[in-house]
């Protein structure tokens, strides 16, 4: 298993230096001066020849990627100079509460997800299977940032039961109840639409296991249809989803820019959102590689998630 | 094509979709108000306002024809970016499947690059870099759904160019490229057209979220999603400025998705036949009358009279078995003989309704076991006959165990099974070993802890059999228990079945192909052909004198060593049970 998750994580080396280069070309192949591009329109000629100097402009790309990796080692990831502060201390201010609603929601795909779709599968044709699988038709086809404004108008404006947003900081002294309290409606709305997914792929699944032999051994076995499904379908169907929970990872991760900015939640997303507005290229450039790097790492848990669990690839 | 339509939600989505695309088509000339026009004195109408059927948004302006023409924008975008994504995608798959080496690895990599981001982050950072705008817009999603064609496409061409045909081509001196598009494209373009209507959606959606966010449609150009980001100004007083473009999107993608199920079930081969059903718990079975047990059978443990079992619905149905009868009393052993597609493993599997069903159903007869109608028995009492009653052996033993559970697992399972749920652990774990060390298993400690990839083919089978025997039951079905093993192992397999036949006095049904086989275990024996019993009696009886050609010729097939190579009869040894089909 450690060797497994070893040789997973070496190859996981080239995946995070390619992500690296992409996102530093990005970045550098921006039309027009780059340290123009970055200062804004307003900058003056000095602070650009300032910045042209430190960004090694005048150097070739290969070495300006070695002095932006070099920086980067040592935590410098540039200047915000729309917020009038490092990057990485805004990164790092924010990245927890990115977490913790990609977190929440991510969990609350998975579980309900995975509910939906074994239960869909369990009884195929049957009204529960169409009910859900109409269900799920709507929750794949839902604007993620239309559902949270409807839950917005009905559970904040109409019932008055949770807040609308205005979080401000995760760390900003508010009490664990006043946090959950901001997080259930954009929690809600990320893991719905994500659940959509991870249902009809595990319903696919499940009817997939189900046909095969040794479920048939295990009613032969005589036991009892609710096992037969959730022991012996799910765990194989399980086994088979770990990737595509994954892929969804990314989907919540990319989702929660809309829900951050509905639900004014102080993340990444929103971060990333206004830095684009403001043309403010280092601090989407941090926000971009941490997000893809924190992802190419899902990836790998993900896999080695799935390896833990099948015994078969195992050597 | 019809098939495409049959599907009433298919019919749905066109008809959504169509409706949708027919409106923001014929928007010019349809008797809307200009979409643009504002009127500070109307703002903000509620829906059904004299003059507005969805009422005026913040600048006074009818939502209705907003809605209208912003469907025309958003159609727009998502269709372009969906043909660019679709062209470079399909290319890159076309060009990595067909060539394949380093054409193929150098892609491949540069696709798995771009996949390494979520997408929707790569389209920001893309937009972040061109500059917010509708068009920007367009090509950073258009960039994030390459990889999604180019991956679907590679498989089916990687399939494609290993066909004989494109082998034939190239020794034919066709000009490479030429295959490519007149030979591999062709049969690509199934996944092509399926892809591309579920990326269709996503286009949709994700346009909508650009423009949302700001990033797309700038003013005074809309699409839905800006509709919506504005409405959201005024949502707290006015939702319905910000909810009726949202509405707009999903009635538009719920449209679009179910016409890519319909097109996925049309298209996609694999999913020919109902290939998405699942068999549920017990086969399904309406029942005739109830027939009483007659003289001859009085004393028998299993009593089948008449049995039919059929396979599909309606028009596509057909009889798998049918008038099939007969009894075996306690310790007797019967053979069912007879080649793939003869319904004797349908047979055996219908003894505990063990049919797949869909697309098995047991329409006519009576199957009696243990004094339990088996045809009319609740799941319940179903439960107390499979492993309690009656045990079953597999063909494929590497397919019957469960590849992800320990295999001691299983077996505690199969003995808590019955009247044993609050049995103490220990309890269970030595009948488990017990059960091991009977049929031959070395070490049975460890032999708990492995996987059935562990194991070889006979040692699994022999692991399915001390399975079946957990409950001490009456009856033993074995269906070709030996036939996916080597000739060797058969026969220790064969073997020991016997001598627990023997200890434990077991009524046995066992299945076959082989009449050599069945032969050596068996006491009585009908043969069945084409779903119907073509001879019964004692098994040496109808060795010797069999009454029925096709019985004969089975004799004939049985191997003998040192005789010459086998006769021909259109058997099917390939080990596929017909169980299945």
């Amino acid at each position: 298993m450690t060797a497994y998750i070893i040789k997973r994580l070496l190859f996981g080396v080239p995946v995070v230096f390619g992500v690296s280069v992409l996102v530093f070309l990005l970045m550098a192949l921006v039309p027009g001066d780059p340290a123009l591009a970055v200062l804004g329109p307003y900058a003056t000629d000095e602070n650009v020849r300032e910045l042209r100097e430190r960004m090694a402009l005048d150097a070739p790309l290969w070495e300006r990627y070695g002095t932006w990796i070099a920086n980067l080692a040592r935590g410098d990831f540039g200047y915000a100079y729309s917020l009038e502060r490092p990057v990485a201390e805004e990164l790092g201010e924010r990245a927890g509460a990115t977490l913790l609603l990609a977190g929440a929601a991510f969990f609350i795909c998975v579980l309900l997800g995975t509910a939906v779709g074994v239960a869909s599968a369990a009884r195929q044709y049957s009204w529960t299977d169409r009910f859900l699988s109409l269900g799920v038709m709507v929750g794949i086809s839902t604007p993620a940032f239309w559902l949270g404004l409807l839950l917005i108008v009905v559970f904040a404006v109409q019932l008055r039961w949770l807040p609308s947003g205005g979080m401000v900081s995760i760390d900003g002294g508010g009490s664990v109840w006043d946090i959950a309290r901001h997080l259930i409606l954009p929690a809600f709305t990320l893991g719905f639409v994500a659940a959509a997914v991870v249902a009809r792929f595990v319903r696919t699944q499940m009817l997939e296991v189900l046909r095969q032999d040794y479920i048939r051994t295990a009613r032969a076995k005589g036991i009892c249809e609710r096992r037969v499904i959730l022991r012996h379908a799910l765990r194989s169907g399980i086994v088979a989803t770990m990737p595509v929970l994954g892929l969804q990872a990314g989907f919540v991760i990319g989702g929660a820019v809309y829900v951050e900015t509905i639900f004014q939640w102080p993340g990444l997303g929103r971060m990333l959102v206004n830095a684009i507005s403001q043309r403010d290229l280092l601090l989407v450039q941090g926000g971009v590689l941490v997000v893809a790097v924190a992802y190419v790492f899902v990836n790998l848990l993900a896999d080695v998630v799935q390896h833990a669990l099948d015994p078969r690839l195992k050597r | 094509m019809k098939k495409f339509l049959r599907n009433p939600l298919t019919v749905v989505g066109c008809v959504l979709f169509g409706g949708i695309v027919l409106l923001a088509l014929l928007a010019p000339i349809l008797p809307l108000a200009d979409p643009n026009e504002t009127n500070l004195r109307d703002r903000l109408l509620a829906p059904g306002s004299d003059g507005f059927l969805l009422g005026t948004d913040t600048l006074g302006r009818d939502i209705l024809s907003r809605l209208v023409w912003g469907t025309r924008v958003s159609l727009a975008v998502a269709a372009a970016a969906t043909l660019i994504a679709a062209f470079v995608g399909s290319l890159i798959g076309l060009c990595a499947g067909f060539f394949r080496g380093w054409v193929d690895t150098v892609l491949m990599r540069g696709i798995d690059m771009v996949l390494a981001f979520p997408y929707l982050i790569l389209a920001l950072a893309i937009v972040a870099v061109l500059g917010p705008g509708l068009l920007n817009a367009l090509i950073a999603i258009a960039v994030v759904n390459i990889p999604f064609f180019a991956r679907s496409v590679r498989g089916t061409a990687l399939t494609v160019s290993a066909m004989p045909f494109v082998e034939a081509a190239r020794i034919g001196g066709q000009p490479r490229l030429r295959t490519l598009f007149a030979g591999v494209f062709p049969n690509v373009l199934p996944v092509i057209v399926i892809a591309m209507s579920t990326t269709l959606g996503w286009m949709i959606l994700e346009t909508a979220g650009l423009s949302f966010l700001g990033l797309g449609a700038q003013p005074p150009q809309a699409d839905l999603g800006s509709m919506l980001a504005d409405g959201r100004k005024v949502m707290l007083v006015h939702p319905h400025v910000g909810l009726l473009p949202g509405v707009c999107i999903l009635i538009l993608v719920i449209g679009i998705n179910l016409i890519g199920d319909g097109l996925r079930d049309w298209l996609d081969p694999r999913l020919e036949g109902g290939a998405h059903s699942a068999p549920g718990a017990a086969t399904s079975a309406t029942r005739a009358a109830d027939i009483e047990p007659d003289e001859t059978t009085g004393d028998a443990l299993v009593r089948v009279r008449d049995l039919e079992i059929v396979f599909g619905e309606g028009e596509a149905s057909e009889p798998a078995v049918h008038d099939v009868s007969f009894s075996l009393k306690a310790g007797e052993c019967l053979g069912i003989v007879g080649e793939s597609g003869s319904g004797k493993s349908v047979t055996a599997m219908a003894l505990a309704r063990l049919v797949a069903s869909p697309p098995g159903r047991i329409t006519a007869g009576s199957i009696h076991i243990d004094g339990i109608d088996v045809l009319s028995a609740s799941e319940e009492t179903l439960r107390g006959l499979r492993g309690a009653r009656v045990g079953y052996v597999f063909q494929n033993p590497f397919d019957s165990l469960h590849p992800v559970i320990p295999v001691g697992k299983q077996l505690a399972e199969a003995v808590r099974a019955h009247g044993g749920a609050d049995r103490k652990a220990a309890e269970v774990r030595k009948r488990v070993t017990g059960l091991l060390d009977q049929v031959g298993i070395p070490d049975p400690e460890k032999a708990c802890r492995a996987y059935p990839h562990q194991f070889s083919g006979g040692q699994c089978q022999r692991i399915a059999i001390a399975m079946a025997l957990a409950n001490e039951p009456k009856v033993l079905v074995a269906d070709e228990p030996t036939t996916a093993l080597d000739v060797t192992v058969q026969k220790r397999v064969l073997e020991l079945l016997a001598r627990i036949r023997r200890e434990h006095g077991l009524a046995m049904v066992f299945i076959s192909h082989d009449l050599g086989v069945v032969r050596e275990v068996a006491d009585k024996v009908i043969v069945m052909r084409r779903g119907k019993v073509v001879e019964s009696g004692n098994v040496v009886e109808v060795l010797r004198n069999p009454q029925h050609e096709y019985t004969r010729r089975l004799i004939a097939s049985i191997p003998r060593l040192g005789a010459g190579p086998e006769q021909s009869l259109g058997l099917d040894d390939s080990g596929k049970t017909e169980g299945g089909t």
